[in-house]
């Protein structure tokens, strides 16, 4: 199987990334349920545990490597020509990568 | 645009292409997933409101008192749940369950509506909060 030039590694990040994002909703909404309130402090105080913003910053980056692949597939169904897909994919990533910045630099200042 | 041999007519107007109850299910899935795309910098937004301060947590929570922002919210939840269950039914074909032409056909159906069915509840829910 190739692994380069079919698609196989996007399919396989699309599932793996969607599983991972499934699970992690899950976790959030439980927690949130769990709250004695849905206040400041008991959000504060849980986005504050480790283990909740490593899982945090890895969902997102799974959100990105989804969202990365569907809006990739869009792109090349939409547009055509190499100087508009370059345009657009290159547009799309700084944005994505201007993201991922931003929420680290959110949850490392928690 | 392709050549057209046997002078049959060919549809491109949008409008004239009725789309299988599959074929809706996979264009809802497209759309919804853009759409969660391209609100994500609002959501990053929220999350950083959300935990600056407790002033700017409220802020963030007023955001929502809005009509038009309650809206907006029904209309995410209800993409978010359409993608979702239509993504699961996606990993549900790999895996060889449901392929056959009316199992998928049925599930489709099953889909696009219990997804208005939960807009209808979420509508009701967030507006009567």
């Amino acid at each position: 199987m190739n692994w380069r030039g079919d698609g196989m590694r996007s399919w396989l990040i699309q599932r793996v990334s969607a599983i991972f994002i499934i699970l992690y909703l899950i976790y959030l909404v439980f927690s949130v349920a769990g709250f004695t309130q849905l206040d400041y402090q008991n959000w504060h105080a849980w986005v504050s545990i480790t283990a909740n913003k490593v899982l945090i910053v890895l969902f997102f980056l799974s959100l990105l490597l989804h969202a990365w692949v569907g809006i990739r597939d869009v792109v090349l169904d939409y547009l055509h020509g190499f100087t508009m897909r370059f345009i657009a994919l290159t547009a799309i990533i700084g944005l994505m990568l201007a993201m991922a910045i931003w929420l680290l630099l959110i949850i490392i200042k928690v | 645009m392709p050549h057209n041999k046997t002078h049959r007519p060919v549809y491109l107007n949008l409008l004239k292409i009725k789309l299988p109850v599959t074929g809706i299910l996979s264009i809802l899935h497209r759309l919804t997933g853009v759409f969660m795309v391209i609100s994500l910098p609002f959501l990053i937004y929220l999350l950083d409101l959300s935990l600056s301060s407790r002033n700017d947590f409220y802020t963030a929570i007023d955001l929502f008192m809005h009509p038009v922002m309650k809206l907006l919210l029904c209309f995410y939840i209800w993409f978010l749940l359409h993608h979702l269950l239509a993504g699961i039914r996606y990993l549900l074909l790999d895996l060889d369950i449901g392929v056959d032409k009316y199992s998928a056909r049925r599930s489709a159906y099953v889909i696009n509506y219990l997804g208005l069915l939960l807009f209808a509840g979420i509508l009701y829910g967030v507006f009567s909060l």
